[in-house]
């Protein structure tokens, strides 16, 4: 087991260093770097300054230079400084992570909790009316634009009827402190955790139910039948224990996705996550924070899948690890 | 809970006119259509014909097990004789049907590499069963309990093998582990499912010196169902030949292995291979099984038969006796009351 992880985690440092060659060749392949973007048009600003701030920024080396001098600093901690915001990107990502992950968080749970019982209910009664009830949530949450749901729901409750709040992370004009502004917090992202819930659960839920009859039609849940186990008892002990195999899979993908940020609904609802920043680090050019952004969630998706295969083992005990 | 009378006490299980249909998108397949049959107490029954006939849907009828809503029970009675009092399983409710199943009735699967729970040990498997129906039994007994029966079933060092997973398990061991299971609450019927076609001959052997030597201790009616006339002849005490739904002969083993009345079971005879005899090729019953769906409205054997005549195709054949307890279905059997009824328009022979 220990040999394992030790081999898997020097695979995914060789796994990294590869991404990060990949990542760095394409970000310095776009057109139009941080320089352009933001001095173009301005008539003040010269050839001669724009090579000296292009040397400045350490724009003027080439890809393979580049990418060994970004090595150089990031092998010793040093993500460098964002273009966009100023500050080291280390700090940018930290302080924006946990914005993200606590939007995140819930919806995650919230999919968790509906999708996995709502996928055994509908496969234990397939071809029923809750079986087609469910089916059709979850298509209509596959299929629903995360702009348009967020959008009906503010006008509906924002607007309409005034209960929450259009958008933002706390009041503005208050100063709350301690369980109130955490309430408060709460309170406003209401509305974005429904939005990210609704709209990831579908695919989970059709997912779970697609394994769950898989599951029922195995010769040992007849066996568990036969041997006098209430249908329910059969459904939940004998046939959930081996739904949850695939499952731990697909929720060790997820690890990523947790402080990745939403990009579309932070910025509807004016969340200061990473989703939003690193949108706007994205259009900028912002080299180092983007660099820096998708090798912590590169390592957050090596991570992800190692969590995942070291589960399969403690759920499935034909896994062997080694 | 629906009493019932059994028809004769030393019955544990009497099967009249079951019908099973299983009602698809290509239209109603009458996989068990109107079979009577009884399983006297601690005697075993055969059940035997090709895959298909409706022997797996009748020991499903009886554990209430089909695949519903498009597989039902739509005609007969199943008595079961509980110690308890004697009840029909068509009619029992769900609650009734849980305590009568694994406790009452056990059931031995063919497939004995998924038959079991992947994700659970082996002993994990047997102490849920015996729990269930033992719920005055403290954990160390049930354990227990479960060591003893992995020890019946001659698995060696059952302690270690009651920790190990099924995947753990070799084909053989597993249905030993099965047997283990289902006798483990002492059920007064087993019906074991081809419980050797899965295995390697040298196991099947085994499996059956196995059940051949339980089946005296334990002194339960087992309901076999098998296409395998070599394990008939080992175990059987009474045979039932199914072909396409319909049972067109019973009686003891004696009886139908030695002078079979009904042409299907002279083929199936004919086509196990004899040892002392050379062949180039295996004797095989010409053409293939009428699909459930299009059963036709005369003896279903019509089509394969080498002793069809016009009557055949005159109606269904009823079981007709020779003998006390031979019963065969065939209008062309010297003998038999409506084969003599309607020789007048003779056929070829």
């Amino acid at each position: 087991m220990r040999q394992y992880i030790i081999r898997r985690v020097l695979i995914s440092i060789g796994v990294l260093f590869g991404v990060s060659i990949l990542l760095y060749a394409l970000v310095r392949s776009m057109p139009g770097d941080y320089i352009q973007t933001t001095f173009a048009g301005n008539p003040n600003v010269t050839e001669a300054m724009i090579q000296n701030l292009r040397k400045l920024y350490g724009l003027d080396t080439g890809i393979v230079e580049g990418y060994f001098q970004w090595l150089g600093k990031a092998l010793r901690g040093d993500l460098g400084i964002s273009f966009v915001y100023g500050r080291p990107v280390t700090e940018v990502i930290t302080d924006k992570m946990w914005v993200s992950f606590f939007l995140a968080l819930p919806a995650f749970i919230l999919q968790l909790l509906l999708a996995v019982p709502m996928g055994i209910t509908s496969a234990s009664k397939q071809y029923s009316k809750s079986d087609y009830a469910v089916t059709v949530f979850a298509m209509v949450g596959i299929s629903l634009p995360s702009f348009f749901f967020a959008a009906l729901l503010q006008r509906i409750f924002s607007m309409g009827l005034g209960w929450l709040p259009l958008q933002g992370m706390t009041t503005a004009r208050e100063d709350y402190t301690g369980i109130r502004h955490i309430l408060d917090m709460a309170v406003h992202y209401i509305l974005p955790v429904t939005v990210l819930t609704v709209t990831g659960m579908g695919s989970f839920m059709r997912y779970t139910r697609t394994n769950m009859l898989e599951v029922l039609q195995a010769d040992y849940i007849r066996t568990a039948r036969a041997k006098g186990l209430k249908k329910k008892t059969v459904i939940y002990r004998h046939g959930f224990r081996n739904t949850l195999i695939p499952l731990v899979t697909m929720v060790g993908g997820m690890l990523p996705g947790l402080f990745s940020g939403a990009i579309i609904t932070e910025g509807i609802f004016a969340i200061d996550g990473l989703g939003y920043t690193s949108l706007q680090a994205l259009k900028q050019g912002d080299i180092p924070f983007i660099m820096g952004f998708n090798i912590f969630l590169a390592v957050l998706t090596l991570l992800g899948t190692l969590l995942a295969d070291i589960t399969y083992g403690l759920v499935d005990p034909r896994v062997k690890l080694s | 809970m629906r009493q019932a009378v059994m028809h004769d006490n030393e019955n544990i299980l009497e099967v009249e006119n079951l019908k099973t249909w299983f009602y698809t998108e290509t239209g109603v397949a009458k996989s068990v259509n109107g079979i009577s049959f009884a399983v006297p107490a601690g005697k075993t029954v055969a059940l035997v014909g090709e895959s298909g006939c409706g022997k797996s849907v009748t020991s499903l009828s009886i554990m209430r097990l089909l695949q519903e809503p498009a597989g039902r029970i739509v005609d007969g009675t199943i008595r079961f004789n509980r110690p308890s009092g004697p009840v029909d399983l068509v009619s029992a409710s769900e609650e009734e049907m849980e305590q009568v199943r694994g406790g009452e009735i056990a059931m031995i699967f063919q497939e004995p590499m998924t038959s079991l729970n992947p994700v659970f040990t082996v002993g994990n498997q047997i102490d849920e069963m015996i729990g269930l129906h033992n719920p005055m039994m403290t954990k160390t007994e049930i354990r227990e309990q479960t060591v003893r029966m992995l020890k019946l079933v001659g698995i060696p060092r059952a302690e270690g093998i009651y920790k190990s997973y099924p995947h753990e398990l070799s084909g053989g061991m597993r249905q030993r582990v099965m047997i283990a299971m289902a006798i483990s609450c002492n059920p007064e019927l087993i019906i074991a499912d081809e419980p050797t076609t899965a295995l390697d001959v040298t196991i099947q052997a085994q499996i059956l010196e196995l059940m051949k030597e339980l089946k005296d201790r334990i002194g339960a009616g087992i309901l076999l169902i098998t296409h395998d006339l070599g394990v008939v002849a080992e175990m059987a005490d009474e045979v039932i030949v199914m072909y396409a739904g319909r049972i067109v002969e019973k009686g003891t083993v004696m009886e139908v292995l030695l002078t079979p009345k009904h042409p299907y079971t002279k083929g199936l005879i004919k086509s196990k291979p004899a040892i002392g005899t050379v062949k180039d090729t295996l004797y095989s019953i010409p053409g293939t099984v009428v699909s459930p769906a299009e059963m036709p409205d005369y003896c279903a054997f019509y089509n394969r038969c080498g002793q069809c005549a016009k009557e055949c195709r005159s109606g269904i054949p009823d079981l007709e006796p020779f003998g006390d307890t031979h019963f065969a279905a065939c209008y062309r059997i010297e003998g038999g009351n409506k084969a003599e009824a309607v020789t007048g328009e003779s056929g070829r022979d």
